[in-house]
C-alpha cells in the first residue's frame, strides 16, 4: 500500500471545518497575493513615472544648459522669462579657409548642416565688433579646404564678405517654452514642438533671469534659473520641484567673483 | 476515488502559488528594470554635467598656463595638443585640450571629456577663443628713438640716436638678442629716424642738444598720428589694464629683489637687473601698466611700459626697451636704451634715448604678456559639438 492509499484510507472524507478553515487558508492566501500584485504594480507604476520624470527633466536640463551656456546675454537672449526663453540657438561653428566676396570655404562642425532657409550667420573677425550676416545658400567647398576628423567642408554664402580665419556661428532664431506640461521647442513662427514628455507642472516651471552688477552700474545677465517640478501621472498632489542655475559664460566679469543666489 | 481527489487539489494550489509568483517576479523584473533606467537617466545626467564642468576647467588650464614660447605652432591653421591641460579624473572621466591657431593671433582653444571607450560613454566639448599679442604689429610702432605725437622739446644735454649699435650693448650679449619667432618684424636696410614726427607734431631743440639717425628727424609718420597712440598694436589700452604684469602709479623707485637666490617678480619697484647678467632678475621684463601719472625716481629696470597718462623719469632712471606715453613725458638726465612713443603735448626731454633693437628684442620675447594668451570680447566662450 502506498502512502497515499494509507492516508486516503485513513481518511475517507472532508468535515465542514476542514473545508472552512481550508476556505479561509486559502482567501487569506489569495487575498494576500492579491495585495502583494497590487502593491507591485502600483509599485512599478510609480517607478514607470518617476524615471519618465526624471528623463524629462534631465533631457530638459540639459537641452536648456546647452543652449544658453554660451549665450552673450546682452546680445542672445532676447527675451528669457517666466516660462520661454527666446534666443538666437546656435547650430554649429565654421572657420572660414578662404574667401571672396561672394562664398567662403569653411570647416563645418555642428548639429546639423547649415540651411539657408533657417539659419543666419555670426561672423567674430577678430578685433572688431561681432556682425550678423544673412546666408542665402551653401554648397560643396573647393579641395583645397580640408575638413579635420568630426568636420566637414562646406561653402557659404553669406550676405558680404568673410575673411580667412574668421570664425563664423551658424544659428537659428528660436523659442523654447515650458508650456503644456513639457519642454517645447519653436524655430521661427513654426510650432512648439514638444521634446520631453507632458510631466512638468506649468504653475511651478519656468525660467528667470539672475542679475547682479557687473563693472559699471549696469546690471549684467549672469545666469538663468530653470525650476522644474514634475508631477506623476494621476497624483497631481505629489510634485517633484527641481531649481538648476546655468551660469552664462560669456559675461564681462569672472564668474567666480560673483557669488549666485 | 479519493487519491485522485487529493491529487487535483494538491495540484491546483500549486499551479496558482507558481502562477501568482511568476506574475510577481515579471512586476519585479520590469521594477528592476525601470529603476535601471532611472538611475541610468540620473547617472548619465550627472556624467554629462561632470564631463562639461571638466571640458571647461581644461580649457581654463590651458588658457591660464600658455607659454606662446613654449608652443611651436605659430602657422595659422597648425594645431597643438596643449600637455599642461590634459588627464583624468577619478571615476574615468578623461579630458584633453587642442588648440587651433587662427588668422591674426586667435586662437581656437577646444577642450573634450569622454569617458568610456569606443563612444560607449559620453563625451562632451567645449570651445573658447583667445588672442595672443601678435609681437610684431606694437614692435613695427617703436620703429624710431622717438616717436612723438604732440609737440616734444629737447632740453640741452638731450640726446636721440636712432642708429642701433652693430653689437648687442654692454652688458647684453647677440645671445640675449635672438628673437625666436618666425622672423624679425624689422626688415633689413630699415632706416631708423631719430624722431619720427606725427602730423601736426613739433620737435623743439635746444642748443646742445643732438639727434642722429636716418633721417634725424622723419615727418608726418603715419605711426605718429594721433589715434595709434591710444593702442598697443590690436589690443585697446583699457584691455591692457586688465591683463598686464604690474600696475603701477605714483611715484617709484627701480631695483632687482630677489626671494632667496630668485627674482621676486611681485616686487614693488622690480623692474629686472638690466645691468647684471648674473642678477637672477636678469631676464625678468615685466609688462607695466600704469593707469595714470608715473614718476620714476631712480634706479633701473627693463621691459615694456604703457603710461595711460604723464611719465617722468629723473635724473639717473635707467631704462632698457620699450615705453608708451599718452600724456606728457618729462625726462631728466636718464637714459632709455629701446625706444619711446610720447602721444601728448609739452614734453621735455634732457634724456639719452638711443634706438636699441636688443632690448627691444628681449622686451617684446620675454615680457610674460607677450606670451600668454588672453579674451579680448566679451563672446569667448562658443557652443561645442
Amino acid at each position: 500500500m502506498s502512502y497515499r492509499e494509507a492516508v486516503g484510507a485513513a481518511r475517507p472524507g472532508f468535515s465542514a471545518i476542514e473545508a472552512v478553515v481550508a476556505l479561509a487558508v486559502g482567501g487569506m492566501l489569495v487575498a494576500g497575493l492579491a495585495a502583494t500584485v497590487i502593491a507591485v504594480s502600483r509599485l512599478e507604476r510609480d517607478a514607470a513615472d518617476r524615471a519618465e520624470m526624471l528623463a524629462a527633466r534631465a533631457h530638459a536640463g540639459t537641452v536648456i544648459v546647452h543652449e544658453l551656456r554660451t549665450l552673450d546675454g546682452r546680445r542672445d537672449g532676447f527675451a528669457i522669462g517666466g516660462d520661454s526663453a527666446a534666443l538666437r540657438a546656435f547650430r554649429g561653428l565654421a572657420i572660414v579657409c578662404s574667401a571672396d566676396s561672394v562664398s567662403a570655404d569653411v570647416r563645418y562642425r555642428g548639429l546639423r548642416a547649415p540651411d539657408a532657409a533657417k539659419d543666419s550667420l555670426l561672423v567674430l573677425a577678430g578685433g572688431g565688433p561681432e556682425r550678423a550676416l544673412p546666408l542665402t545658400g551653401s554648397g560643396s567647398a573647393s579641395p583645397s579646404c580640408v575638413a579635420r576628423p568630426g568636420e566637414s567642408a562646406l561653402a557659404l554664402r553669406p550676405g558680404s564678405g568673410l575673411q580667412s580665419g574668421d570664425i563664423v556661428l551658424v544659428f537659428e532664431r528660436g523659442s523654447y517654452h515650458l508650456t503644456g506640461g513639457a519642454l517645447r521647442y519653436r524655430r521661427g513662427a513654426s510650432g512648439r514642438q514638444p521634446l520631453t514628455a507632458d510631466v512638468f507642472l506649468d504653475d511651478s516651471t519656468d525660467l528667470a533671469i539672475v542679475t547682479g552688477l557687473a563693472t559699471t552700474a549696469v546690471q549684467e545677465t549672469l545666469a538663468v534659473r530653470l525650476r522644474i517640478a514634475t508631477v506623476p501621472r494621476g497624483r497631481p498632489a505629489a510634485t517633484h520641484p527641481a531649481t538648476r542655475y546655468v551660469p552664462l559664460l560669456n559675461i564681462p566679469i569672472p564668474l567666480d567673483s560673483v557669488p549666485l543666489p | 476515488m479519493i487519491a485522485g481527489s487529493g491529487a487535483r487539489s494538491g495540484g491546483f494550489a500549486l499551479i496558482a502559488a507558481v502562477a501568482a509568483l511568476a506574475f510577481i517576479e515579471i512586476v519585479a523584473i520590469g521594477l528592476i528594470a525601470l529603476t535601471a533606467r532611472s538611475r541610468v537617466s540620473v547617472e548619465e545626467y550627472g556624467s554629462h554635467s561632470t564631463a562639461r564642468i571638466a571640458a571647461e576647467s581644461a580649457v581654463r588650464v590651458a588658457v591660464a598656463a600658455w607659454d606662446e614660447r613654449a608652443v611651436a605652432f605659430p602657422r595659422p591653421g597648425s594645431r597643438f595638443t596643449v600637455p599642461w591641460a590634459a588627464g583624468a579624473l577619478p571615476g574615468g572621466l578623461q579630458y584633453a585640450v587642442e588648440a587651433e591657431r587662427l588668422e591674426r593671433g586667435r586662437l581656437l582653444v577646444r577642450g573634450t571629456a569622454w569617458s568610456g571607450t569606443g563612444g560607449t560613454g559620453v563625451r562632451v566639448s567645449a570651445v573658447a577663443t583667445v588672442t595672443s599679442i601678435p609681437s610684431d604689429e606694437p614692435r613695427l610702432d617703436f620703429h624710431s628713438a622717438l616717436v612723438v605725437g604732440g609737440d616734444f622739446s629737447l632740453l640741452v644735454g638731450a640726446v636721440v640716436d636712432g642708429s642701433s649699435p652693430s653689437s648687442a650693448p654692454a652688458p647684453l650679449q647677440p645671445s640675449d638678442c635672438v628673437d625666436p619667432g618666425p622672423a624679425s618684424p624689422l626688415p633689413a636696410g630699415w632706416h631708423r629716424p631719430g624722431v619720427a614726427l606725427g602730423t601736426g607734431a613739433t620737435l623743439v631743440q635746444a642748443p646742445g642738444s643732438a639727434v642722429t639717425g636716418s633721417p634725424g628727424v622723419l615727418n608726418n609718420s603715419p605711426r605718429a598720428a594721433g589715434a595709434a597712440f591710444g593702442s598697443f598694436g590690436a589690443v585697446a589700452l583699457t584691455d591692457l589694464a586688465a591683463i598686464a604684469d604690474r600696475i603701477e602709479t605714483g611715484t617709484i623707485t627701480l631695483g632687482p629683489r630677489t626671494t632667496g637666490t630668485a627674482c621676486d617678480t611681485v616686487a614693488s619697484g622690480n623692474w629686472g637687473a638690466p645691468s647684471n647678467r648674473s642678477h637672477p632678475c636678469f631676464d625678468w621684463l615685466p609688462f607695466v601698466f600704469a593707469p595714470g601719472d608715473l614718476t620714476i625716481a631712480g634706479g633701473e629696470g627693463q621691459g615694456i611700459l604703457i603710461v595711460d597718462g604723464n611719465l617722468r623719469f629723473a635724473a639717473g632712471v635707467r631704462f632698457r626697451g620699450a615705453i608708451l606715453v599718452t600724456g606728457r613725458f618729462d625726462a631728466a638726465a636718464a637714459t632709455i636704451d629701446g625706444a619711446v612713443r610720447v602721444g601728448g603735448r609739452g614734453s621735455r626731454s634732457a634724456a639719452v634715448i638711443r634706438f636699441d633693437e636688443c632690448s627691444l628684442t628681449r622686451a617684446f620675447t620675454l615680457s610674460p604678456l607677450m606670451r600668454k594668451v588672453y579674451r579680448v570680447a566679451d563672446r569667448w566662450w562658443l557652443a561645442a559639438w
